[in-house]
């Protein structure tokens, strides 16, 4: 079975047509991977990936700026 | 849920000026994507807009990424705390000693400027000349700066637009902003009635509790908002003023020039799109929208909703206005409506007095912006009396 994160990546390379190369710490935002609106439908896709609800603290910049910060605050946080 | 309601990406769909015309005329709330709400019809956006978990904030939008906390992204006690720091700067007593001596002079000089002018870029070269000299005083910023200021805040602008364009430049324009009003902040130059100096006092007496980064990036949201709606607003008064088969000299009468101000804000409304999010799974008319879902309100739509005014797409001033939201509802409603509106009805005031005709000579129908709209790529002559 796939990581949460790995299924994460499949669903930002879905936003795209062409294949893209998005490494752990590439930043979705400045490096033009998720609009700013798409970067606010991630948080569903995380929280539906998660299988529970987020808590709200976690949803900020900073955990949300790249897949490895996003599997530290949210898929690998205990 | 329901179906997805177009094929077309949510981007291009946005890039459209009138994008709520590419939706089925038949629905009101509408999925572009999952996560991803349209309202388009005038009870449906009203209901959107005062929904009580349908909520400004969200900390990965651009401007509140970009800005920091600030009264357009906050909510609840947060956001009125940040709305009392403005209250007195808008008050109808300021507002009035504005319009006797703060307004005349600029817009006798952006008038001296476009009487007797042919001009194929009226937003770009004159329609923000009056709002930036109003903001510029009522903020208390050096009135030397007011280029600068302009040069600095029109790319930004784009951060509170759709789609948004967030680039190295408007960060960087983000933080000159912030540093200069700093700057003013601390050198304490500005009238102590400017916004600056009474927000400091107004957060002092009332113990409101905002740090000064939140006061600054308060101070430069009120900045934009006050100078690039009423700069696009100003272009859509100008084109619609080109455009009219009528005498200019029948605005002369208040009344007539207010029932025009507000069709054209009908019509024309800055803001076309504003966006929200579900605070919590909830309904829009009876459309199930699930929590963290961007729902996106289109002013634009509900302004010409077919079933609150006759021929909606025509203009015609002295209807009834009733349902018009040019200055959106709920607690984020436009505080600065009312300063606005002064400023645009001394602005047509002295152009009938100037002018004998404004003529569109060019028009390829072009429209920008989903937050500061205005029309484009159009031509318009002042023709002296």
């Amino acid at each position: 079975m796939e990581s949460k994160i790995a299924s994460l990546r499949k669903w930002i390379d879905r936003l795209h047509e062409e294949p893209l190369d998005i490494q752990d710490d590439t930043d979705l935002i400045q490096s033009g991977v998720v609009t700013s609106l798409q970067f606010v439908q991630m948080v569903i896709e995380i929280e539906r990936l998660h299988g529970e609800k987020l808590d709200p603290g976690v949803i900020n910049i900073e955990s949300m700026r790249t897949l490895k910060a996003i599997d530290a605050a949210v898929f690998q946080a205990t | 849920m329901p179906a997805v309601a177009t094929r077309e990406s949510p981007a291009n769909l946005l890039s459209q000026p009138y994008w709520y015309r590419h939706l089925p005329p038949t629905a009101d709330v509408h999925q572009l994507d999952e996560g991803l709400f349209a309202v388009t019809g005038n009870a449906a956006v009203q209901e959107a807009l005062a929904h009580p978990s349908i909520v400004a904030e969200h900390p990965l939008k651009a401007s509140a990424r970009a800005f920091g906390p600030n009264v357009l992204d906050a909510d609840g006690p947060s956001h009125r705390a940040f709305r009392a720091l403005l209250a007195p700067i808008l008050s109808a007593g300021r507002i009035t000693e504005y319009k006797q001596a703060l307004m005349p002079g600029l817009i006798r000089g952006l008038v001296d400027g476009i009487a007797g002018v042919e001009t194929d870029d009226f937003y770009n070269s004159f329609a923000h000349k009056v709002p930036y000299g109003i903001v510029c005083t009522i903020l208390g910023i050096d009135a030397s700066l007011e280029d600068r200021f302009h040069g600095l805040t029109r790319p930004l602008a784009r951060l509170l637009d759709y789609p948004t364009r967030e680039t190295d430049e408007t960060h960087a324009n983000v933080a000159e902003l912030l540093r200069l009003i700093e700057e003013q902040r601390a050198a304490k130059t500005a009238d102590e009635r400017s916004l600056l100096e009474t927000i400091e006092r107004t957060r002092d007496r009332r113990g409101i509790s905002l740090t000064d980064s939140e006061v600054r990036s308060t101070a430069l949201l009120f900045f934009l908002a006050g100078t690039e709606t009423s700069s696009a607003f100003i272009t859509s008064l100008v084109y619609c003023m080109g455009r009219g088969i009528f005498s200019l000299d029948e605005l002369r009468d208040e009344q007539v020039r207010d029932d025009y101000i507000e069709e054209v804000l009908r019509l024309y409304p800055p803001v076309q799109t504003i966006v929200r999010f579900a605070g919590e799974d909830l309904t829009v008319q009876g459309v199930a929208v699930p929590r963290h879902s961007a729902v996106l309100a289109s002013i634009a739509g509900a302004n010409r909703d077919p079933r609150v005014f006759d021929h909606p797409e025509r203009f015609q001033t002295g209807r009834s206005l009733k349902g018009s939201i040019p200055f959106a509802v709920g607690a984020h409603a436009c505080p600065g409506a009312m300063l606005a509106k002064t400023e645009f009805s001394l602005l047509i005031e002295e152009i009938i007095q100037r002018c004998s005709e404004v003529v569109v000579t060019r028009d390829r129908l072009g429209m920008e912006s989903q937050s500061f709209s205005h029309p484009a790529d159009f031509s318009v002559e002042f023709r002296t009396r």
